[in-house]
This record gives C-alpha cells, structure tokens and sequence, in this order.
C-alpha cells in the first residue's frame, strides 16, 4: 500500500497526485518530473517526503563525492551515510572521509567493513584483487553494502552519466532490488561539479591533482592520461568498469538525448536517433485526429527489419526510406516516413513528390524542434502531403501544430482525445504573425501580414 | 503610446478566455502540473516559495497613468498592497489566489497590459533603453521596432516551445542603457555603415546591428556580433532566421546548457551566423517584410507629444537650485538631458534608505499616475535598474514635481549612486534562492546613506543576486554580491569590475566569500579603497578598478 503522505508529498501546486496509487512510487515518473529540475530539489524530495528515515547515502569519498555529500548535509545532516570501508583503500581517501565529514558536520557516517570471517577464509594473504577481482568487490562491497542498506527503502549515489560510457543513460531515479535508487547528479558534467565545488569552497579529493579523476581501491586504481574516460583508471588492464554495485537497470537502456547534427555536419553517434519514442512500438497504431474528426490509422508502419508486404500504405523510417528511394516504381505502395525526433528533413526534399507523408516526433511535448520541420516543409519545399505529429502530442499544443502545416495527428493522451472529440479546441483564433501558409487570410492592420505582391 | 485597435483587444481577450479553461481543465485532473506548468508560465504564472507570483508585461517599460493605477488597483485588490518592479520592466505580484489570476488577467486586459510570455520557453517581453523617444542620444526611436517585436512573437505558433527562455533588446541610442550585450539578442538601432551599397541600406538608411549569444546566469557571456547592419524592413525576418536555427539545433539535453549563448559559445559565432544568413536568404522579402508605409504607421503610435516651445533655461530652476540644497541634490542625481529644450527626464527612485529595491506601495503607484498626467504627458517608464521614470518633464515644474515627491516618500536623490541597488527578489521569496538578497541590500543602503558621501562616491553600481541565475545581474554591477549556500549557511561572493552598456564586461571575483555579518563592512572597505586610489574626483569606481585591477581591493578586504 502507498501511504498517502507519500502520495501528497508529491512536488506541484496542492500536491497533486500526478501517477496512479497502484504504480506509486514510480521512478519512471519522478524521474520525468525531476528532469531539468535542481538536483538539491530530488534530493530534499528524497530525504524528507519519499523515505524520511529510511533514506541512506552511498558514498566513496572519492573524487566528485563532496557535490552530493554537500547537498545532503545542507538538507539533513544526520542522513545515513554509508561508506564501504574494504581495508583496500589509499590513506588519502580516508583522511579526506574525515576531513569531509567534520567540515559538512555529517552526523551519522557509517563506515562498513566486510566480514571478517568470511576474509580469513576467502583471501587470507589479501591479494585476491589480483587473482579474482570481481570476487574481491563482491566481498569487500557488494555484500557488505547489501547488509548495510537493510531497513532502507531509498539509497542515493553520486553518479553521473559523463563518468563512464557504462554511465551514460542512467536515469535520475531507478529502482534496484525493490529500492529506488536516486542519481541526483545524473546530468551534472565535469564543468557543473568544478563550478558547484569553487562556489562553495569544498576541498578536493587529494589524488585528484595526482592524475586519478576516479578513485576506488588503492590495489585497483591508476592515474588516467589526458583523453581517456575518467573511470579508464579503475581495474586498468580488464574489461571490468564497474565493481558491481551499481548494476544497468534490467539491461535496458534509457533514452540519451543528443545534440543535433548542423547541415553538413556528421550525425551524432552516441544515442539513438531514430525509431520508436517513449516506448511506442513501430508497429503499434494510434487513433488518428484531422480537422475532420477521428479516424483508423490507414497507415501500416514497418519496422526496419520487417518484410515489405504486397501493398498498402506503409510508414518507413527515414533510414529505410534511403534504400527504397532508388526503386523505379513504388506504385504498390503509398509511402510514408517516419524521421526521427530532431533530425533534420533536409534529406528528404528531392523526394517530396514520391513521399505520400512525412511523420515527425514530438519526443516530449516541450520539444519545439518539429513545428521548424513542419513550416520548412510546407513553406520552403511546398510539401502538400500528410505531415503527421506523433509522440507527445497533447491539446494546447495542437492550434501551434495546425499553424505550421501539420495535418493529422496521432493521439495517445486520452485528455486530450477527449477534449478533440468534443470539439474543444482550446486556440487563440488572431494571429499576430504570418506564417507562410497560404490559408491565413490578412486581417487588420498588421503590417507584416501583407506580403508584397 | 501604443494603442490596442480591435484586433489586439480581442487578441488579449480570447488569451484570457484560454488560460481561465487551462485553470479549469488543471482543477479538473485533465492536465497534469507537468502538462500545465508551460501553460501557467506562458501566462507569467510562476510557483514561489510561498505563493503563486504573477508577473504582468510593462512592454518596452512604457506605461501610462492610467496602466499604472490599474497596477495600484490589482496590488490592492488581490495583493498585499504592493507590487515590485523587475530588472526586465515588469511588475510582479507576489501573492495573488490561483483562483484569481483569470480576473487579474481580466483587469489587466482593460487597460491593454498583459501577461503573455513574461515566462516559459518563448520569446520574453522585449525590453529597451528607459529614456526612448526623450534621450538626447538616439539615432531612431526603439520603441516601434520593440512593439513591432512584441506583436511578431506574441504566442509564435513556431517558437513557443524553444529549448530554454529568449530575450531580446532594443535600443536606438549610441549608448547603451538597455544591456543589449546581455541578451540573447540585443539589437541597436542605427544608420548604415559608410561603406554599405546605396541601394542594401533599404529607404531610411537606418537598420540594426545585431548581436546573439549574450546571457548572464551561471555561464555569464557578452553576446557576439552577427552582423553589423540589416535594413530596417528585412528584421523580422532576420530574427525569424536566427530563432529557426536556434529552434532547430539548440541543446535541449540539458536545461543549464539549452541558451543559445551555449550554442553559439559551441558552434562559433562564425558557424552560427553561416546557418542563420543562409535562413536569412530563403525568408528575405517573403511574407516578414516590413514595407515602410507599414512602419511609418507604428511609429505613429510613438510620435512626440505636444511640446511646448521653451528656452533651453528656465529661470524658476535656477532659483530652486542655488535655494534649496536637498533640490539640487535631486536635480543633479535624477534627471537626464531630454532632446526637446526646456525639458528633462526624471528618474523616481524606487531605492529609499533601507528599502526593498524595486518595490512601489498601491498609494506611490498612485501618485505617480497623478504626477505623470500633471507633469509628463500621462507617460511613466520603467528601467531596468528598478526605478520609474517620467519621460517628458518642463524644467520648470521639477520644483513642484520634488515637492510631490517628497510627500509620497519617493525623493530619494540617488540615482546612479551606490544606494541605488539592483536585488533579486532572494530567498525571501524566491524557490531557487540560495541565499537573502533583499536584506543585505537594506543594509547596505542604510550603511551608505549619507547623501554627501554617495555623491562623493560618485557613479557606482551595485548589484546584488540570491543565487547562480544572477536576476539581480550581480555578473554586471561595478560590485556585485552573489549569495550562495555553504553548509545552510549564506555567504556572499563579491566580484569587481562588471558593466553593462557599450563597454561591457563581467566581474572578476575579488576572492573567498562573506557571512551575512561581514558583507556591508566589505562593501564599505571596497569604496573606500576605491576613494583611496582614485586620480581624482572624476575618475569613476570603473575607470579606476580598470586601471589599478584588484588588488589594492584583496588586500583591503583579505590583509596582505
């Protein structure tokens, strides 16, 4: 059962509850909702209304581990701060957990050391880092973490996503053997973490003006060289990354928002750029808006490995469409291609006249890159087929998406198929400006909705 | 003025009608907050710490009297009787119901003031210089060119969901009062370069020099130039081509990096204006084409009042002067050369001993509504250093214009001086505060009282913000404060050496930060350090941190 507490506690105007009592807590939403936000914000959320006292802190007192600890210690300073004390560690680090700790006034750090029975019996002469590290970790960290956080229900850690490639798509909140386990500093960058440090005067780790950005076991940790990954230093010479306690989230990964690539310039190659968005799949079908009410979708989309069939009207991504494009005929079919959020239409245009729709993503519905799309297509290349809006397509939205010539829409939230089917459409019918579109009657004395002819 | 014609009126309107069925439709459980925060912003409604705050446009700072009783009127009515006015000439109210933010909105409309996009990811509230139209310095007025803006970006249906917030700012005079530098596009109206060919420079020969990229916030940078003239009628669609790109390929993956400074800071300035000149080609003499005729009618709505024909001396002045010290006072600190003879603009300080900066009680709003119809044509404007202005005043009537002025508490003749402080609303009220502005404003104002001190201090600016997002535009004050947290503590940084205008520059910090305790006493060591090494009574507090940098102020501050 969801406590309400925890379900009033939940950030917006009057605590609204935002997800269903049955899905509570969700880390998918707190993740959406924290996105963007201040980290201090999640992690005030997470110590004070989402496990107050149940709460524990993670820490390595290593390199970057002062941001977090800073936070926690403004918010609560007697908040659990577990640190896993392996007997491995270079001295440096422990007297930089003292000096850290008496400078933040954290009350209440446990330092946790492995059983000593069970290292008696495993690794008497201390030297099973070489022979088996992965057992080393499992005996000095994995267990005895997994002892440590008992009677906890949330546990929060230091990572980020520009430390490590292993790294790069961790969420903000996840949820790790039936615990949420918060990253709060997810999307920090190196540059956040030096800023954040000199503002508030916090003391570096002493290893790190020796070459180690990343510091864990002294057996078990080099300097890194200028270029490589921070974490290229940790078991330097073996194809482990991680030591186990920070395990990817069922294998699947999660969506890594890119830059774009500029005209002429290689796309980007780290994350995805095409196919389906927030979790739709490619063959799944959306009830479809026009002007003229609901309709089935006609179109079929493929996915890129799917076999073509005899005829119809298919939707291709942009990908697959760079193959098709060079067929003589595609009479059987009625073709339609799907791009991919925020990649640019230009590759399109020489085959406007063969492409019966093009459907662009809104990948969140604060993601404003499409309307460009959709006003270059019909503006600048004169596109009068389908243009369709898919992915976060909600209400308000809609009279701007009109206006830039998209034409039909794929809608999912059911707000907002209630309010179309209703014919409530919630648009402010002035314009103050022109686009380029050719049903936009001039009205008034704006000036600039004259053109010159 | 500007006036609303039956087109903007009902624009306003059904903008009001949309956001009382979004309030509805929130209430209801159709939208999320996630779903409508972006709506609410758009509408200037933000979440405080304490309470909703609104945050209503005074377009290009302008308003008039009756604009601005109907501001005293709302912070009466549904407020806590006062308003507080920003550094990007609007009005906040801090404490207004949910439930009654559509009558708000309702009542702004009457007087044709709104709320639209003074918040969210669009295009801000176009600011420009607080002397437009009067100051005796411009090249053309800004103000049409601002109106003209404000209509093109009004609920844009292409760039109302940008990667991060955008301003822009105007301003037509050889010196800058507007911190075009500091805004993602500053504009500066001006005459076409010597060697621009007869027939690009367009009917006027005026057009803009245009810059991109600048911002303040945790990653403070002086926007670049892009391009050093465009004609008057191919603006919009200048602007239209860099909002496309910046739309188009701005950072979206981190809200801290989304500004178009970062894209430009990334890309290059010469990359940037490659993608933005070659939009620029396709949307050229298309439907954003600004023929004159259409100009000439905006700037109609901007034309001149009624001046009187009056000797550039007036006799009644000159007697107030020599007879009533605290007179002169004023009379040197707060009014600015006007380009009509026998006329001044007068700033009113909203920078009292030990008051909030920015902020006007309903009965001072009042009373400059009624010294405006008495004395300035009905027209107040509003700087962005937080202080009114009356834009057209005879120099005859200052002497009456003080004696009012003294009745409604708002003499203070600091204008320009070190008392006359820019603060971010702070912790006080603020949700992203990390430290108190306000109060150490107070503070600092009441250690620097005295009038002959300040005077002798001479042109200084001190600015002061709560945390790292600089709304107090600390990175730019000849001091600026900056507050941050250290172990739930607040402290203050001081940085030196910011400026604003043509000469722009963002402080250095001068060193380790200050406790609430200690931070009046650096200020106080600062200046006085300032008077110590300074040439002479001429040399300005920037012109002498300039020429001696910070050291003589670090070891006045930390010891040797």
């Amino acid at each position: 059962m969801v406590p309400e507490r925890l379900l009033a506690g939940v950030p917006g105007p009057g605590n609204e509850v935002v997800c269903s009592a049955a899905a509570w807590p969700d880390p998918g939403v707190l993740d959406r909702l924290f996105t963007g936000a201040p980290a201090r914000d999640l992690i005030a959320y997470a110590l004070n209304e989402l496990a107050p006292g149940r709460a524990a802190v993670v820490s390595s007192f290593g390199a970057d581990s002062a941001v977090l600890l800073h936070h926690v210690a403004a918010i609560a300073p007697d908040t659990p701060v577990i640190f896993l004390e392996t007997g491995k560690h270079f001295d440096e680090t422990l007297a930089y957990r003292d000096q850290l700790v008496k400078q933040l006034g954290l009350t209440d750090v446990r330092s946790v050391a492995p059983d000593a029975g069970r290292i008696a019996a495993v690794d008497p002469n201390g030297d099973l880092n070489k022979r088996d590290a992965d057992l080393c970790c499992a005996l000095r960290k994995e267990k005895p973490l997994k002892q440590a956080l008992a009677g906890f229900d949330v546990w929060l850690s230091g990572r980020r996503r520009g430390q490590a490639a292993s790294r790069a798509s961790m969420p903000l909140v996840e949820r790790v053997d039936g615990r949420l386990k918060v990253n709060p500093l997810a999307d920090w960058d190196s540059g956040d973490i030096s800023a954040y440090r000199t503002i508030h005067e916090l003391p570096a780790h002493p290893l790190v003006a020796r070459g180690y950005p990343s510091i864990g076991c002294a057996p078990c940790t080099s300097p890194v060289a200028n270029g490589e990954d921070a974490r290229a230093g940790r078991w330097r010479g073996s194809d482990k990354t991680e030591c186990g306690i920070h395990i990817a989230r069922n294998g699947e990964t999660v969506r890594v928002i890119t830059r774009n690539a500029m005209p002429g310039e290689d796309p980007p190659t780290n994350g995805r750029t095409n196919g389906p968005t927030n979790g739709m799949t490619m063959t799944e079908r959306s009830e479809i808006w026009t002007k003229e009410g609901f309709q089935a979708d006609p179109w079929q989309r493929l996915d890129d490995e799917e076999a073509l069939p005899e005829d119809g009207a298919i939707v291709v991504s942009a990908e697959r469409w760079s193959g098709l494009r060079g067929r003589n005929t595609l009479d059987d079919w009625d073709v339609g291609v799907a791009v991919g959020e925020g990649d640019p239409i230009e590759d399109l245009i020489p085959d406007l006249d063969r492409i019966a729709m093009v459907s662009l993503s809104f990948p969140a519905f604060t993601d404003g890159r499409a309307y460009s799309s959709a006003r270059l297509l019909r503006e600048r290349h004169g596109y009068e087929g389908e243009i369709r809006a898919e992915g976060d397509v909600l209400l308000d939205q809609i009279p701007y998406m009109l206006r830039c010539g998209f034409s039909s829409f794929a809608i999912r939230d059911e707000a907002t198929r209630r309010a179309l089917a209703d014919g409530h459409i919630p648009e402010v019918p002035i314009y103050m400006q022109p686009t380029g579109s050719s049903n936009e009657a001039p009205f008034g004395n704006r000036p600039w909705m004259r053109s010159r002819s | 003025m500007y006036r609303y014609d039956e087109f903007d009126h009902a624009f306003v309107r059904d903008r009001v009608t949309q956001f009382r069925d979004q309030v509805k439709r929130r209430i209801a459980g159709d939208l999320t907050e996630e779903q409508f925060k972006p709506l609410r912003l758009m509408n200037g409604v933000y979440l405080q710490l304490h309470a909703y705050m609104l945050r209503v446009a005074i377009p290009y700072g302008t308003l008039s009297a009756r604009q601005m009783r109907k501001l005293a009127h709302i912070a009466r009515t549904y407020d806590k009787d006062y308003g507080h006015f920003t550094t990007r000439q609007n009005i906040q109210f801090n404490w207004p119901r949910l439930e009654d933010l559509p009558a708000i909105l309702d009542e702004l409309a009457d007087v044709e003031m709104h709320a639209i996009q003074t918040s969210g990811n669009c295009i801000r509230n176009v600011t420009t210089d607080h002397f437009a139209g009067a100051a005796a310095d411009e090249a053309g007025d800004p103000r049409p060119w601002a109106e003209i803006i404000r209509q093109w970006s009004s609920l844009h249906p292409e760039f109302s969901y940008l990667p991060r917030k955008f301003k822009v700012a105007v301003t037509g005079a050889a010196r800058d009062r507007a911190a075009i530098r500091f805004h993602d596009i500053g504009l500066e109206l001006r005459h076409a370069p010597k060697d621009f060919g007869e027939g690009a420079k367009g009917e006027t020969g005026l057009g803009f020099r245009i810059f991109v990229g600048g911002g303040q916030g945790r990653t403070p940078m002086v926007a670049k130039e892009i391009r050093d003239f465009v004609p008057e009628r191919d603006l919009l669609a200048y602007l239209e081509a860099i909002m496309r790109v910046y739309n188009r390929f701005g950072r979206r993956d981190n809200k801290y990096k989304a500004r178009i400074k970062i894209l430009v800071h990334e890309r290059g300035i010469d990359e940037i204006r490659e993608a933005v000149e070659a939009e620029f080609e396709a949307l050229r003499g298309g439907v954003l084409d600004i023929p004159l005729e259409a100009r000439e009618q905006i700037s109609a709505y901007f034309a001149a009042p009624d001046f009187e024909v009056l000797p550039a001396k007036s006799e009644t002045l000159e007697a107030a002067w020599t007879s009533n010290p605290v007179f002169g006072q004023w009379m040197a600190r707060n009014t600015h050369p006007h380009k009509t003879p026998g006329y001044v603009s007068v700033t009113i300080s909203l920078k009292p001993t030990g008051g909030v900066p920015g902020d006007a009680r309903s009965a001072q709003m009042d009373a400059v509504a009624d010294l405006a119809d008495r004395y300035s044509f009905s027209e107040i404007r509003v700087s962005h250093e937080q202080n009114l202005i009356l834009p057209h005043v005879r120099k005859d009537d200052l002497p009456a214009l003080h004696k009012a002025l003294v009745d409604a508490g708002l003499e203070a003749a600091n204008a320009g001086l070190v008392t006359d402080i820019i603060a971010c609303p702070g912790l006080d009220y603020c949700a992203l505060a990390n430290a108190r502005s306000i109060p150490i404003a107070q503070r600092i104002s009441e250690r620097l009282a005295d009038h002959d001190r300040q005077a002798e201090i001479g042109d200084l600016s001190l600015k002061i913000s709560g945390c790292i997002n600089a709304c107090g535009h600390h990175h730019v004050g000849h001091i600026g404060i900056l507050g941050v947290d250290r172990k739930g503590e607040e402290f203050y940084q001081i940085t030196l050496g910011g400026a604003p205008g043509g000469d722009a520059a963002i402080g250095e910090i001068v060193g380790r930060g200050f406790s609430t305790d200690q931070v009046v006493d650096a200020v106080e060591t600062i200046v006085d350090t300032y008077l110590g090494v300074r040439q002479d009574a001429d040399e300005t507090f920037l012109t002498a941190y300039r020429r001696v940098g910070k050291a003589p102020f670090q070891e006045a501050l930390y010891g040797a």
